[in-house]
């Protein structure tokens, strides 16, 4: 798994490279993402290529903004595909999470 | 009775107002043009509560809309389409009396208005609209009351508990009573016959010759039975020769003919026997390979040719399979384009929701057949009956599959895929798409579970996956040889550590299925069952 990492202004945008996050890879997720982690970071999560996430999944997502948060920075999420956007809200994942369509307004958000 | 003055002119309005009023008519509405006078009928706002008007007095030549435009758009209306109009015109004018007769004025009056000549006019085109009030009253107590005996007395009940066929119907006539009929008889408990039928025409005639096909198809049935002695049903086809027999001169007298469909299900030898006579073509749908079969027989219908020879057709049928029968009002409905509602519209709704119960179909394809057409008055009469071959019992699995994986986490790619596919077979009344993705995600975190603690985590272990479908729910029985867990086994979810995230998966798992159990066999294989109820309308 290759995160494609760009920048808006000073925000940081992080393309997740994967159809599935599921059990079989959030581990290697979280080792690829946990450098960007840092303090007061300004992160963006595109899921726009994510079709599919379970519990593992949005766990790991959970942990990420937990850690992100604690270290003084933030974590939006965007282009969620409709069938991710399900599952976010039988978790009610969706109260937790700030989500948006584009990077661009995700990344507008923090201004 | 309430007479509507529509004139442009204070002075014609009162004078005309002063001479009916004189003469006793005291219901009178006045309007100064032509779209008043549509506001007074309610025609400009559709909520508007219609006012009641027996006759129109129509001034010709008026500013916008004239008299004519206006009588046009009067009789157009269809709630006043029966209302007289006089035109009322000056002498100079009369080259506008054709084109007001052709808009549908009944009469004129010329101006200046002489009293004598309106209350003669008046009255005469009063007590025309009175009689065809009267006369409309009567035709339509008549057709009430023939429509309620069709449909109480003569158009069979489909039999609501008919162990292992799944029946129901319904009818549409055009003019509230008509010449779509069907019928049950039930000889056993084996065997069940249905007749539809269509009457040539429309209306009362067409009711009453088929009340009396009916009735032929009883006594042929009965006296085959009598002759035959106890032990032997006859044969559809035995009973629609000697039908023909008894009334096909009869019918060729009348000049008169009736396509119909006799058809027996026999669950003893799992096949339907039919004689198809001219009918619209019957479709089979076939539960193995979810496509149709058109069921295509090769007689006349009764009443065309008395040396007919009429022969049956015989077809094998499976549990699930569904036979659907319907008048060609069915497919021959139009919609505003001119295009038929055809065989293709039929078949392609019945096979996207074949999984549905009886009752939900008939009551869809009326939908699909209203919405197509746009309008609930038809032009010609719509039956259309299905029947359902359920067996024994109602839920029975309509589809079984099967997957074997290993205990590793790639493999989830592959249960997904296998659920989605079982999912698609599921109408989306039945079940959502969003409630087909949850559910995919539920499987996904039942195996995860099983790979994480049946197996703790060790790979090419062996994971069984069955799912059933049937009517009402979805079972998936997920089975391992590692193992037993129970829900209360796994800790609550401690989102700092993601390798320990199956709290959450039972959350997800809780919140979709409608049951979940965990099973242990005596072969010390787990079970893992996974219900979900499917939103399925019970058939009526």
């Amino acid at each position: 798994m290759e995160l494609t990492v760009d920048s808006i202004g000073n925000v940081t945008v992080i393309q997740l490279p994967v159809e599935n996050l599921d059990a079989g890879n959030t581990k290697e997720f979280k080792r690829q993402v946990s450098p960007l982690l840092e303090a007061k970071a300004k992160l963006v999560f595109d899921m726009a290529k994510v079709k599919f996430v379970d519990s593992s999944g949005l766990g790991a997502l959970l942990s990420c903004l937990r850690q992100v948060n604690a270290e003084g920075g933030d974590l939006k999420i965007c282009g969620l595909t409709k069938q991710v956007r399900v599952i976010f809200e039988l978790v009610r994942m969706h109260r937790i999470f700030e989500m948006f369509n584009t990077r661009e307004e995700a990344a507008k958000a923090y201004d | 009775m309430s007479i509507l003055i529509v004139d442009d002119s204070l002075d014609d309005r009162l004078l005309l107002e002063t001479f009916l009023k004189k003469a006793g008519f005291s219901e009178l509405t006045l309007a100064d043009s032509a779209r008043d006078s549509f506001r007074q009928l309610g025609l400009e706002e559709p909520t508007r509560e219609v006012n009641h008007v027996d006759l129109v007095l129509m001034d010709v030549l008026m500013p916008e809309i004239d008299g004519i435009e206006a009588c046009r758009r009067i009789k157009a209306s269809g709630q006043f389409s029966d209302v007289p109009i006089i035109m009322i015109t000056a002498q100079t004018e009369t080259e506008y009396l054709q084109s007001a007769f052709d808009a549908g004025a009944i009469d004129y009056i010329t101006k200046p208005v002489n009293k004598v000549e309106l209350l003669a006019r008046v009255s005469s085109a009063l007590t025309l609209k009175r009689e065809m009030d009267q006369r409309k009253a009567r035709e339509k107590e008549i057709i009430d009351i023939g429509s309620e005996i069709q449909q109480t007395l003569l158009q069979g009940q489909p039999p609501q508990d008919f162990p292992g066929i799944g029946v129901a119907a319904f009818t549409m006539q055009s003019l509230r009573i008509g010449g779509d009929f069907y019928d049950f008889f039930k000889h056993n408990d084996q065997c069940l016959d249905i007749i539809i039928g269509d009457v040539m025409g429309k209306g009362i005639p067409a009711a009453l010759m088929g009340a009396a096909i009916k009735n032929q198809f009883v006594r042929a049935i009965n006296h085959l039975i009598a002759k035959e002695g106890i032990g032997r049903i006859p044969e559809p086809e035995e009973i629609v020769r000697l039908v023909h027999s008894e009334l096909s001169a009869e019918l060729i007298k009348l000049d008169s003919f009736v396509t119909l469909c006799y058809a027996r299900v026999d669950l003893n030898g799992s096949r339907l026997s039919f004689v198809d006579c001219g009918h619209a073509k019957s479709l089979h749908f076939r539960q193995a390979t979810g496509k149709h079969v058109v069921l295509e027989g090769e007689n006349v219908p009764l009443g065309v040719s008395e040396s007919e020879y009429y022969r049956q057709v015989s077809v094998p049928f499976e549990l699930g399979d569904l036979f659907v029968f319907y008048s060609d009002g069915v497919t021959e409905m139009r919609n505003e384009a001119g295009e038929f509602f055809g065989l293709e519209r039929l078949g392609k709704f019945m096979e996207e929701n074949r999984r549905l119960p009886p009752g939900e179909l008939v009551r869809g394809i009326r939908r699909a057949v209203v919405s197509f057409s746009g309008t609930e008055v038809f032009s010609d009469d719509v039956a259309c009956v299905i029947m359902r071959i359920e067996g024994a019992k109602t839920d029975f699995p309509l589809a079984r599959d099967y997957l074997e994986m290993s205990s590793d986490l790639s493999e989830l790619v592959r249960v997904r895929a296998f659920v989605k596919e079982v999912c698609g077979n599921i109408p989306p009344s039945a079940l959502s798409e969003q409630g087909k993705s949850q559910l995919e995600l539920a499987v996904h975190e039942v195996i995860t579970n099983i790979i994480r603690h049946a197996y703790h985590g060790r790979p090419n272990k062996l994971i069984q996956m069955e799912v059933e479908l049937s009517y009402e729910k979805i079972t998936f029985r997920l089975c391992h040889w590692g193992e037993g867990y129970e829900p209360g086994d796994i800790e609550p979810p401690d989102f700092d550590d993601d390798t320990r995230q199956v709290g959450f998966g039972l959350y997800i798992i809780d919140q979709v299925a409608d049951e979940v159990r965990y099973v242990q066999d005596e072969d010390g294989k787990n079970c893992v069952y996974l219900v979900k109820n499917l939103e399925v309308l019970r058939g009526e």
